[in-house]
């Protein structure tokens, strides 16, 4: 009776550990079409009338070289340019992190001055920030306009040496892709006065 | 050694056995399981659309499922891009002529739940499926 219980349990375990070792699952839903897809894309659009799929290439490069990106690879011909750039951002105190500090704090009051510090000056995340720039001409018998449309995402590493990934997430800032257009229309201007 | 620790041993033996893979290292990249059915969910052909448009297509559709683009090449027709949203994805579509008059547009993609766990081939219909609608909502729309 024990040993048959000593089995099924090992039975058991066993099944768990293939179930667990083995597939590691698709993420859901990872290649359907979000139902914020229209907004997403007018964020990530903007479109140039009067101006060329070579020109805006152009200053779409000029643009990522300013900004200290690294260009990793383009396809002119089909209007893709990509590039990565490493960077340290600082961000605020989440509010989990400020009140595991108060905690830690009440116990340990001299830690007091270097959660203080750590508000002050904030989280650093080391990351790398990955954007393909794509152009798009419109068709039809509209005179002629481009459309470009960028994508960023960015890993988040724990370490200033980049080694251990601590989130990966896209890019969906509006102000990210607002500024980026700006930049991306002074290069636009800048490309006609040279020309 | 008594009756329940066989027991115990053989158990987990026979399932250990059962778990692990039996092909040699050297000749596991032809493991490919069923691969004429994964092709057949891989697989779409179209016809009435010119290549470069349907590469560009494929482009777009990909930024819309939030994809940025690693790689494209107009001429050998492949576009490769990782989607990063808590968990990796990464796509290639290749879409080359088939016949006379129609393209095939194949797509295949390898997903990671963890930074530190490999990559595995996503062998499932459900993903292409999406991604296919995605594609034709995306070629429709143009065509309009």
């Amino acid at each position: 009776m024990r040993s048959s219980s000593h089995g099924r349990l090992a039975l058991w375990l066993g099944l768990a550990g293939m179930l667990l070792s083995g597939c590691q699952g698709v993420p859901t839903g990872a290649l359907k079409l979000p139902p914020e897809t229209p907004e997403r894309r007018q964020l990530q659009t903007h479109r140039y009338e009067g101006v060329s799929e070579s020109r805006l290439l152009s200053a779409g490069l000029g643009v990522l070289q300013d900004l200290g990106f690294t260009l990793e690879g383009s396809e002119s011909k089909l209007g893709v340019i990509t590039g990565s750039k490493k960077l340290t951002s600082r961000r605020p105190l989440n509010s989990e992190e400020i009140l595991k500090g108060l905690f830690w704090t009440a116990f340990i009051p001299y830690l007091a001055p270097v959660y203080a510090y750590g508000a002050a000056t904030g989280v650093k995340e080391p990351q790398v920030v990955r954007i393909s720039l794509v152009t798009h001409p419109e068709g039809g018998n509209a005179p002629l306009a481009c459309f470009v449309r960028v994508t960023a995402q960015r890993v988040v590493y724990t370490d200033e040496d980049l080694t251990r990934v601590k989130f990966v997430e896209p890019l969906n800032e509006a102000r990210f892709y607002e500024e980026f257009f700006k930049r991306l229309s002074n290069s636009v201007f800048l490309t006609e006065e040279k020309t | 050694m008594n009756y329940s620790a066989v027991t115990l041993l053989v158990a987990i033996m026979g399932t250990a056995l059962l778990s692990s893979c039996g092909t040699p290292p050297a000749l596991a990249v032809f493991e490919t399981g069923s691969q004429v059915q994964l092709r057949s969910y891989q697989s779409r052909t179209f016809s009435g659309i010119d290549r470069e448009k349907a590469l560009r297509g494929v482009i777009g559709t990909m930024q819309d499922l939030g994809f940025v683009i690693d790689k494209a090449d107009a001429v050998l027709g492949t576009v490769t891009g990782t989607k990063l949203a808590g968990y990796e994805v990464r796509l290639t579509v290749t879409v080359q002529a088939h016949g006379r008059a129609e393209l095939l547009v194949r797509a295949n993609a390898q997903s990671k739940m963890r930074s530190a766990s490999a990559a595995v081939a996503i062998e499932e219909p459900g993903p292409y499926q999406d991604f296919f609608a995605a594609f034709e909502k995306a070629m429709f729309l143009s065509t309009q």
